[in-house]
């Protein structure tokens, strides 16, 4: 057998536990969409565009209808609880699937591969396309854009202006700023929290360990988005760190421990218990162990970790949205948005912002991409 | 003397009992053996002993001390694991110091362990190197010698050689015997393989189903069983069994018939067994010896030594 009834007959039925846990991440994924709509359409025109998330905030803090806002959030819970119960329900069984090895392309027919190299790049360009078309339009003059021409050869390289522009015209090197710190401490915070918990809850066995476990992850699917009303709530009344820098970090290690906790702790329960009792046989109390044993040896899952959560809070656009209010607090995502109504039609400028703020997480993930790589893949290649 | 006593010892896992109210008395110096069938509790045994586990019953005492609530890092024993449970980032030296260091003990006091953990273990040339760059062997000694340098009162091990291939396997055996020898520590040794069970003990404990079936020194219990599980379980080939009747015993010697209409006279050790008992005849392999061929029948006659004949069990 091979090539698609391969794929159909074999490989297919074989990804089922896994393709159906990415159906429902996904589908949760789509039921929170926000950041789109909110920046692009505006839920417009005539609320065409409009979903849950988005006109749950709309109505909440566009209306100040806080209480059809808060309904519109449990009806939201209650679509995710479904969710929850059914990947739950899905991720019990631990179907061991193995290693498969892909036929190497280089034995295909030389027509064959044509087609597959052909076919990588069209994917390529297609998906590279909006960060070429602000490339693009980030080096080009005014002049061009109101001249229309958008996907032409620009008539004037004024890249050098333009960048500069960003920076002495705009709160742009404040908000890269806030962005670094926001960023970096709740990566650090969610990144020790996670160890921690991963640790403790792989490695212990306490009352209800497997209830907080399920917490963990079922908090994952609960959509961020109808936790803003309480959040910013807290944020104002019970710690005052509204719109302040700190407001992001607090929720930001909070929403991503969750998620951090579970890949630690199915990290840490994969390390070899025998490690750990031999350390305790020799008498080596349980932080020196976390310290010593733990630590080094989770490093690449660490990494993997720390791309993931900086890229995450990096991109993140709906907390600076709900969190904070002024310059001086914004990161760079929603100081973007800002701009974008202060810049009105200066679109070159956009862009050389937006592809700044997109320089970061860009940078992190070369930097660390072989430990992103080893910590994604690690348990599949013990040797 | 005693050194070790487990009294009346009992573990449970949930609602299962899998080590059954053992009572064991260890001397000072010995090599035991715990050897038995894979899921006859020997392994939970030891990690009973080492305080891994905590026991669900029973009394652990190790020289005058009763260390049944003591932590693990207090009772003086040292672990050596099937899989080596080496630290992989760490050298081999640190590997070795790792609970010193943690423990801080002295600076000096370290090298000088170390130092004498790794000339008796010939691990010199390795001492810089990561566990991944060592074999198997070498592997097998750095844990050994991570046990020497706690200087502990009993050594356990858990099936430390059930990783190495034949060859090394032999090698080892007697590296740990001559450890055994030159450092006169207790040990306890998991093994599920005979023969490293009667080549290394002093005593041999066999397990089987969370009870002990028998205690003695390897001759001893090859030669005079207690039972039938521990005749078959050790010997390779495997010892011979017939079941049959007792016919008559006259004198302590009693007759047996044979599945092949045969009869066999032979003495009993215990009293008893009489006329009419179902019994097991259990002979080793080696022990058949082919005999003079009998006039009168013309047939070959088997004669018999050092046979068994054991009460069903």
């Amino acid at each position: 057998m091979k090539g698609f009834k391969l794929l159909w007959h074999i490989v297919l039925p074989q990804l089922r536990p896994a393709t159906s846990i990415a159906m429902i991440v996904s589908v949760v994924g789509a039921l929170r969409s926000f950041d789109l709509v909110s920046v692009m359409t505006d839920g417009g025109p005539y609320q065409s565009s409009t979903v849950l998330a988005y006109y749950m905030y709309d109505q909440t803090f566009g209306a100040f209808r806080i209480g059809y806002g808060a309904a519109i959030a449990s009806c939201l819970f209650f679509l995710m609880d479904i969710c929850i119960v059914i990947f739950l329900i899905r991720s019990l069984p631990r179907g061991g699937a193995e290693a498969m090895f892909p036929i190497p392309i280089e034995t295909a027919s030389p027509a064959r591969r044509r087609v597959f190299y052909a076919t990588v790049w069209i994917c390529l360009f297609v998906w590279l396309l909006p960060i070429i078309a602000i490339a693009i339009t980030s080096i080009r003059s005014v002049q061009d854009l109101n001249a229309g021409n958008y996907w032409g050869w620009p008539t004037e390289f004024s890249a050098v202006a333009n960048y500069t522009r960003v920076f002495t015209s705009s709160p742009m090197l404040r908000f890269l700023f806030n962005s670094m710190v926001i960023t970096l401490v709740s990566c650090v915070g969610a990144l020790a929290l996670s160890a921690m918990a991963g640790f403790a809850l792989s490695r212990y066995r306490f009352r209800g360990s497997t209830l907080l476990l399920a917490l963990f992850i079922a908090g994952n699917f609960v959509p961020f988005q109808m936790l803003m009303i309480p959040v910013r709530d807290i944020a104002i009344h019970v710690i005052p760190v509204y719109d302040t820098i700190w407001a992001l970090v607090i929720f930001h290690i909070a929403f991503q421990t969750g998620f951090c906790t579970l890949f630690m702790r199915n990290f840490i329960a994969e390390l070899p218990g025998e490690l750990i009792e031999a350390a305790r046989v020799e008498g080596v109390s349980e932080i020196q162990i976390f310290f010593h044993v733990i630590l080094p040896l989770v490093r690449p899952a660490l990494a993997a970790l720390f791309v993931l959560v900086f890229t995450f809070v990096w991109n993140d656009y709906f907390w600076s949205l709900v969190l904070v209010q002024s310059d001086s607090a914004r990161p760079v995502t929603a100081g973007l948005q800002a701009l974008r109504e202060t810049w009105t039609n200066t679109w070159h400028l956009i862009s050389a912002g937006s592809l700044l703020a997109a320089v970061p997480p860009v940078l992190v993930f070369f930097l660390m991409q072989r430990q992103f790589i080893a910590g994604l893949t690690f348990g599949a290649t013990k040797g | 003397m005693t050194y070790v006593s487990l009294e009346n010892i009992a573990k449970d896992f949930g609602t299962t009992r899998v080590i059954k109210g053992i009572d064991l008395s260890i001397e000072q110096g010995e090599f035991v053996v715990f050897v038995g069938p894979s899921g006859c509790g020997k392994s939970t045994l030891l990690r009973l002993i080492a305080g891994l586990e905590q026991m669900s019953e029973g009394r652990l005492v190790i020289d005058g001390r009763d260390m049944t609530a003591v932590d693990s890092a207090n009772r003086g024993v040292a672990m050596v694991f099937q899989s080596y449970a080496l630290y992989p980032h760490m050298t081999v030296a640190d590997n070795i110091t790792f609970g010193m260091r943690m423990n801080r003990v002295d600076k000096a006091i370290i090298a000088e362990r170390l130092e004498r953990a790794a000339t008796m273990l010939h691990l010199q040339p390795y001492l810089d190197r990561k566990p991944a760059h060592l074999s198997g062997g070498q592997r097998q000694r750095v844990a050994i010698g991570r046990a020497i340098v706690r200087d502990p009162s009993v050594f356990l091990f858990d099936e430390p050689l059930s990783n190495l291939d034949a060859a090394l396997r032999h090698e080892m055996r007697v590296e740990i015997l001559k450890l055994h020898k030159s450092l006169g520590s207790t040990m306890i040794y998991v093994t599920h393989d005979q023969v490293e069970a009667m080549t290394m003990a002093d005593k041999i404990v066999v397990l089987n189903g969370g009870h002990i079936e028998q205690v003695g020194s390897p001759l001893d219990l090859y030669l005079k069983p207690a039972n039938r599980f521990v005749a078959e379980f050790l010997g390779s080939p495997k010892i011979n069994c017939f079941e049959t009747v007792v016919q008559a015993v006259d004198k302590g010697v009693a007759i047996l018939p044979l599945p092949g209409g045969a009869t066999v006279s032979l003495p009993l050790d215990s009293a008893d067994i009489s006329k009419g008992d179902a019994v097991t005849l259990a002979i080793r392999p080696e022990h058949f010896v082919v005999g003079e061929t009998e006039p009168q029948k013309s047939k070959r006659r088997w004669s018999w030594w050092s046979t068994l004949v054991l009460k069903p069990c």
